[in-house]
């Protein structure tokens, strides 16, 4: 006799799974509501409660409104970043373990894969239990949030728009952490090998990203690479999360990227689940292919980690060859171990590893041949919108001043975006004198040291005995930046090509073109250039000019000048002086005698001339100075500093 | 009816099923036995749709179970080892299953809880081995399968339950028509409970038959001698499988018809003779020496 019932709809089988899992999921779900609200109301509570603490008398209504807004931005940001990505990736963690640890344990495999539902229900049942328990607290919390900041007033436009952009920035991140930590799971065949696959695929991406760009920057001269955050979170997606908080704004594309790898992964996690093997629960990997890539990175990654560590302590190119091959034969020991349990198939088991080295031989013998060429670029002219350069003198800070639109200044501190001002050349002439020093120094490198090994090829500080050229590209909104610095280990030959790189590129930084542009005092208005300070006390005390005096120190403050317009255009035509003809700091950095220091006063006004901008060129456009900015005057700029001797004169 | 056929399973390069065939007609109770290791566990997970079978296949009514809902939600499977969500209870498991199997019946849930010394709130992990058996039988047999897998459920169980069990068992296979597989590696447990007995071993099929035919042809016999006779003349009359000898006292297992065995121990003259019940292990023991293997090596 048979039973003619039939089985439950896939609707109902995931409805039934998910209000199981929910079920058993109250419990973690509370605490991790919890740690939220303490993490968002209830410190912005807090903090609003005692904004009376930075009232002052005098303070009108408006500035106490700006401190609160304040407030609640700034606590938001802390409590995201601080706590809230941390919370979400422990608790996304958690919940993978609590829905999907059942695949790892036999007897739990047994009960659920022999009850009548679909492994496609059992997976979305799970997955969509998981994620209502990681979004709703977050909701809550946020939500809460809110209503706190409206109790106090202060639910401001741009504390909404943060609200927002927190919330959708979690959301999206939570959303990809759990799709990543179930895909993982899903793929392995014990609990402890998920957090051991997840812990490598998180730290290795980053850490070969970091190492990689390191190991480029330091073989191939010329050249320095930054770190890009979008690359570090492009395929770990805790560290996308932490990457993500630490943007002040919304990251669109960044978030569309990790939609999609969301979805890809979520999809994955779904079709690996149904291919599952019952069996795998209690083995070490349920798809052979999974251990095989996290060990190769693995490999990669603490290969070049260690390689690079041992460079760094002991400054040796050596070191950091042997350090590679050492430590990524390590690495491959300790995944067969965790993965394996045993060293029997070391040798079987070689050929992912052998892909590895051939992939470090290949990545070391492409940086170290230029990498296509890198070494040995120098845009065309006519791509070149304008072109700059730092030499190791005492002025190279001046040539990069921080500096804030019009309308910028006009924002809140908070919200802030400072432009970059950096003195540079526009004439055709200039700018080919700028391409041919980077060809000698380019040359210069080639004869130093080829192929390159790893060493301190790129400093990315500021050195005194560096060589930078910079160029603006019209096709391309970032600088491209090239440093060179003689090394005393180069030969004959090789320091020629860097004099002569040095010789050309003195005669434009020596140039009225790039002189101009790099001292504000040719450009701030007459009117805002009212401070200079001597460093050292004039004989006379400075008293013929001087207005005011600050007592009690060894600096005296001068002002309102008599006849300040005239000497505006003494000091300009002094400092050009100088500086074509090569009269400032020498080389050594040492510079005998007495020092005067101009000073240009913080928020003042003032028109730019040339220059570069991350963005477009800035000629003509009204700017404030943000910070102030000081220009040393030394005894071998003899011009400028006869100049400021006959004040006190 | 459930047909295997040809059926393969393989973890990694170990064979644990290979090419197993056989047929559990509907409302029979099947023992698979066999030592550990033998495949039974294996065998009852693919027949309960949790492996995926690496040839061959097994049917209910014609349908594979691997990932066929309609048809586990017919049958239950009860494993050796039976897992229970951590802080849960007979109502929890209730609330789990009911969502579920169609079948599942809260009379029979009532009734069977009240059969069983088990408390429905107790927390299941608590609770011994036995209780726990106890408490996946009561929700099992709630969901009123039509295939019922049944992995070791003995062990653990005090007699009293054991007998309860079978009882339980044989009514619902009388009333509804259930199918019954039980696997066990202790002989003794299925002797006085299963319709049909397969043999595991090595991950294939060294017998598979009916225990009244297996019990029909083969007989223990004890005989009384002044004179013992040599054995070599005896078993060109009766078909000896077994013996053993303890002074006058002649014991052996033969084959063949009671009588015709029994008329021709007459010919030696005993003083007294008689035939004693054979247990289950007994038959399977010569069944299995017949067949040339050694039974200790079989079944552990």
């Amino acid at each position: 006799m048979t039973s003619t019932t039939s089985s439950v709809s896939p609707g109902r089988q995931i409805l039934g799974v998910f209000r199981w899992q929910l079920r058993r999921s109250a419990g973690i779900t509370a605490v991790y509501a919890a740690i939220l609200l303490l993490s968002y109301p209830v410190l912005l509570l807090f903090t609003l409660s005692g904004r009376n603490n930075y009232y002052y008398e005098g303070m009108s209504e408006a500035q106490l409104y700006e401190i609160t807004v304040n407030n609640v931005v700034i606590s938001t940001r802390a409590a995201t970043t601080i706590l809230g990505v941390s919370a979400m990736i422990l608790f996304a963690l958690i919940f993978t373990l609590t829905n999907f640890g059942f695949l790892h344990r036999k007897r739990e495999v047994d009960l659920f894969h022999a009850m009548p539902v679909s492994r496609t229900a059992l997976f979305y049942g799970r997955f969509l239990s998981g994620y209502l328990c990681l979004y709703a607290p977050l909701l809550l919390a946020v939500l809460l949030q809110g209503i706190v900041a409206a109790c106090f007033g202060v639910l401001a436009p741009e504390v909404l728009t943060l609200l927002f952009s927190i919330l959708t920035q979690l959301l999206v991140m939570t959303a990809a952490v759990f799709s990543f930590t179930v895909f993982v799971a899903v793929c392995s065949g014990s609990t402890m090998d998920t957090l051991v696959s997840i812990v490598l695929i998180s730290v290795t991406w980053p850490a070969l990203i970091f190492v990689g760009t390191a190991v480029i920057n330091n073989t191939i001269p010329g050249i320095y690479l930054n770190y890009s955050p979008y690359l570090v979170g492009a395929l770990s997606p805790l560290a996308a999360a932490y990457v993500q908080s630490s943007f002040y704004t919304f990251q669109w594309l960044f978030s569309l990227w990790w939609v999609a790898l969301t979805a890809a992964l979520l999809l994955g996690a779904a079709a690996m689940y149904r291919r599952r093997k019952s069996e795998s629960a209690e083995s070490s990997v349920s798809f052979g292919p999974s251990k095989v890539v996290i060990r190769i990175f693995s490999c990669a990654a603490g290969g070049l980690c260690f390689g690079y560590l041992l460079f760094q302590l002991t400054n040796s190119t050596l070191s950091y060859y042997l350090g590679a091959l050492l430590f990524s034969a390590l690495a491959y020991l300790v995944t067969e171990l965790l993965y394996w349990k045993s060293l029997k198939q070391l040798f079987r088991h070689s050929i992912p590893y052998c892909g590895v080295l051939a992939v470090f031989l290949a990545f070391t013998l492409t940086v170290s041949l230029g990498a296509f060429g890198m070494d040995t670029y120098v845009p065309p002219s006519l791509q070149i919108e304008n072109a700059g350069a730092f030499n190791n003198n005492v002025y190279s800070y001046m040539a990069e001043t921080p500096v804030l639109t019009e309308q910028e200044a006009a924002k809140p501190e908070r919200d802030r975006v400072y432009e970059t001002i950096r003195a540079a050349v526009q004439n055709p002439e200039l700018i080919d004198q700028v391409r041919q020093a980077n060809e000698k120094f380019i040359a210069y490198e080639r004869t130093r040291q080829f192929p390159y090994l790893i060493g301190r090829n790129s400093l990315p500080e500021p050195s005194l005995y560096r060589y930078t050229l910079c160029y603006e590209l019209s096709n391309s909104d970032n600088t491209t930046d090239r440093s060179y610095v003689l090394f005393s280990n180069a030969g004959d030959e090789a320091k020629a090509l860097y004099l002569e790189g040095k010789q050309l590129t003195d005669k434009v930084l020596t140039s009225d073109e790039y002189i101009r542009g790099l001292f504000p005092v040719n450009a701030v208005d007459a009117a805002s250039w009212v401070t200079h300070y001597a460093n050292e006390e004039p004989e006379n005390g400075g008293e013929k000019q001087a207005v005011s005096t600050n007592p009690g120190s060894d600096t005296v403050e001068f002002s309102g000048l008599k006849n300040e317009s005239d000497f505006r255009k003494q000091l300009e035509q002094c400092l050009l002086d100088d500086f074509r003809n090569g009269r400032y700091l020498a080389e050594d950095g040492s510079d005998a005698g007495d020092t005067y220091e101009i000073m240009y006063s913080e928020g003042k006004h003032f028109t730019a001339r040339g220059g570069l901008k991350s963005e477009k060129s800035i000629e003509g456009q009204s700017f404030v100075l943000c910070s102030s900015l000081s220009c040393t005057v030394t005894s071998s700029m003899t011009s400028t500093y006869q100049l400021l001797e006959s004040l006190y004169a | 009816m459930i047909e295997i056929k040809t059926l393969t399973k393989k973890f990694g390069s170990f064979t644990a099923l290979n090419g197993v065939s056989f047929e559990i007609p509907t409302g029979s109770i099947f023992g698979l036995v066999g030592s550990n290791g033998a495949g039974k566990s294996t065998l009852l997970r693919t027949l309960a749709g949790v492996y995926r079978p690496d040839g061959g296949n097994v049917f209910f009514e014609g349908s594979p179970p691997y990932e066929h809902t309609e048809i586990k939600s017919r049958l239950f499977f009860i494993s050796d080892y039976p897992y229970f969500p951590p802080q849960s209870t007979l109502e929890d498991l209730k609330s789990l299953l009911r969502d579920f199997y169609p079948g599942w019946d809260d009379k029979t849930f009532d009734r069977l809880c009240a059969m069983f010394p088990i408390n429905r709130k107790d927390k299941l992990k608590d609770m011994s081995k036995g209780m726990q058996r106890q408490a996946a039988l009561i929700a099992a047999l709630s969901t009123r399968p039509d295939y019922f897998l049944l992995d070791e459920i003995f062990d653990g169980l005090d007699p009293v339950v054991r007998q309860l069990l079978k009882k339980l068992i044989a009514g619902e296979v009388a009333d509804r028509g259930m199918t019954v597989l039980i696997a066990s590696h202790n002989l003794r447990e299925l002797e006085d409970f299963c319709d049909t007995i397969a043999l595991l071993h090595r991950g294939g099929v060294l017998l598979e038959k009916e225990l009244d035919s297996l019990r029909l042809g083969i007989h223990r016999i004890q005989a009384v001698f002044l004179d013992m006779p040599e054995l070599p003349k005896m078993k060109e009359k009766i078909d000896i499988v077994s013996w053993e000898r303890s002074g006058s006292v002649l014991s052996f297992v033969a084959r063949g018809e009671l009588e015709e065995i029994l008329g021709a121990l007459e010919q030696f003259g005993p003083q007294f003779q008689e035939a004693v019940p054979l247990s289950l292990e007994e038959v399977f023991i010569s069944e299995m020496e017949a067949a040339g293997y050694d039974i200790n090596n079989i079944v552990g």
